[in-house]
């Protein structure tokens, strides 16, 4: 991994959207939030198994109360696309 | 074949480590106190024997921690500290290792919040790991991976026997050559809103709530109820020529093994005690081991008015006039259902091995109807080569181990 993009600061800051996406990958697929840089996968880099993506798509409609079509799941293999995702979600509601 | 057991591993509510449990038990301690895990006020019994320490460390990721139920995570600290105990090292144990280990109910705490998830927000917000977290051979499943033990990974269910059917169905696999090596025991969590208010309805459980420590006293004649416990326990047993192979230290040998139904009444015991009585006869017929060479039986008694009346009834019946002394350690470690017959089964093994047969605590006022010496109060020094350990649950199923010293 590179480290030169950090989630938190690469993606829109600690506490924003961004922030708060990667503090939901970092709970659930068990990883430090620092570590999360945009283009890790959940399944090839992080070694979530399908469950732990189902629940992590599960936690995100929970944090932000949005739905997750499974129509999007194909949409959200990475931190960088679940963040761009949550935030595409929010701005259209 | 003999088969013997190498290791010992329990996770009770005194905490992690079978000698810590029986060194509690022994110094008359009780685990009783009121429920912590959540809002018991209004229960009919708001008293437990709660398992508190669970937390992330060396064998528990906190990944762990968040995904399992906690009647698997106390299996698979069980089970790790039973594995250290036979000194079996961390690699696979391989195709010859079984996993035999029960549960009673299984994830009631992970059903009752997904079932809450399920009311309150849609079937859309039910957790991914809802099934893998309830289903009660699930435990024996983490515990086979954890440990790489490729053969037979099954999970007997029969309530509060679940634990001693393992044991029992783990030396009878032993003994027709399926498996060199068996983790074996049983495991429970149900300490939750719908298990506590479930045995409440059924007016099963000690009312004594503002007495927890007294609560529990199987065979006294104050007794209301069992008072409902959690946990865990794992025996490694093995052949005893595997064990001598690898140079193993035995701690006692499984000599006998006893299943019987009562075929009567789907909670209530049989009358005459028939089954229970059965079941440790056959024990002993299975180790062609008398009556009179028994020095300890640790028994089901729940602190039931009903059915410790019955053991202590059928164990006058096998044993007649002079029966040898008695306890039950649910009077400390109140009733860890499916767990109950595996923990109390390593209580028997410490009892062999330390010559200590550990007391019935609360006893102040003694039930005419028992005829028995329950070993009251005060742990006693006591040579003994043969000892019993009973489970019996409801359906009427019933359970006997026999270890005998090593």
């Amino acid at each position: 991994m590179s480290g030169k993009q950090k989630a938190g600061s690469g993606n829109g800051g600690g506490n924003g959207v961004g922030g708060r996406v990667v503090g939901v990958v970092a709970r659930v697929m068990n990883a430090e939030a620092e570590t999360l840089a945009p283009e890790l996968r959940f399944v090839e880099d992080l070694r979530a198994d399908s469950l732990r993506v189902m629940e992590l798509v599960l936690e995100l409609q929970e944090e932000f109360g949005i739905d997750i079509p499974d129509s999007a799941l194909d949409q959200i293999r990475s931190v960088g696309d679940a963040i761009e995702y949550v935030r595409g979600k929010l701005t259209a509601g | 074949m003999d088969v013997v057991v190498t290791g010992l591993g329990v996770l009770a509510p005194f905490g992690r480590g079978a000698e810590r449990t029986f060194e509690a038990l022994v110094a008359g301690r009780s685990a009783v106190g009121r429920i912590t895990r959540f809002d018991a006020s209004e229960q009919r019994s708001r008293i437990a024997a709660e398992v508190r320490e669970l937390e992330a460390g060396a064998d528990l990721s906190a990944a762990d921690l968040r995904t399992y139920d906690r009647f698997q995570l106390f299996a698979l600290l069980a089970a790790l500290d039973a594995v250290r105990d036979a000194g079996l090292g961390d690699g696979p144990l391989g195709d010859r290792a079984a996993v035999v280990l029960g549960a009673g109910i299984g994830g009631l705490e992970t059903i009752e919040r997904n079932h809450e998830a399920l009311r309150e927000k849609g079937p859309r917000r039910v957790s991914p790991y809802f099934i893998p977290s309830a289903i009660p051979n699930l435990a024996a499943s983490l515990v086979a991976m954890r440990v790489g033990a490729l053969g037979a990974c099954i999970s007997p269910a029969s309530a509060c026997a679940s634990g001693a059917h393992a044991i029992g169905e783990a030396l009878w696999a032993l003994r027709a050559g399926r498996a060199d090596l068996v983790l074996a025991g049983g495991t429970e969590a149900a300490v939750t809103p719908l298990g506590v208010a479930g045995f409440g309805a059924m007016r099963a459980l000690s009312e004594r709530n503002d007495d927890p420590a007294r609560a529990s006293r199987p065979f006294d004649r104050g007794r209301d109820g069992f008072v409902i416990g959690e946990g865990a326990g794992v025996l490694v047993l093995e052949t005893a020529a595997h064990a001598a192979a690898r140079g193993a230290r035995v701690r006692a040998r499984l000599a006998g093994y006893g299943a019987t139904a009562d075929a009567h009444h789907i909670t209530q015991p049989d009358p005459e005690a028939a089954g229970m009585a059965r079941a440790m006869a056959r024990a002993l017929e299975d180790a062609r081991v008398s009556p009179a060479d028994v020095g300890y039986v640790n028994a089901h008694a729940t602190s039931t008015p009903l059915g410790d009346r019955l053991e202590a009834k059928a164990i006058r019946d096998l044993f007649g006039d002079r029966p040898p002394p008695v306890s039950s350690t649910k009077s400390a470690l109140g009733h860890l259902l499916g767990a109950a017959g595996a923990v109390e089964a390593a209580i028997a093994v410490l009892a062999l091995e330390r010559g200590l047969l550990p007391p019935t605590l609360n006893q102040e006022d003694p039930d005419p109807q028992i005829e028995l010496d329950v070993v009251p109060n005060e742990a006693r020094p006591a040579g003994l080569r043969y000892a019993l350990s009973n489970a019996f649950g409801f359906g009427g199923t019933n359970a006997t181990l026999l270890f005998a010293g090593s």
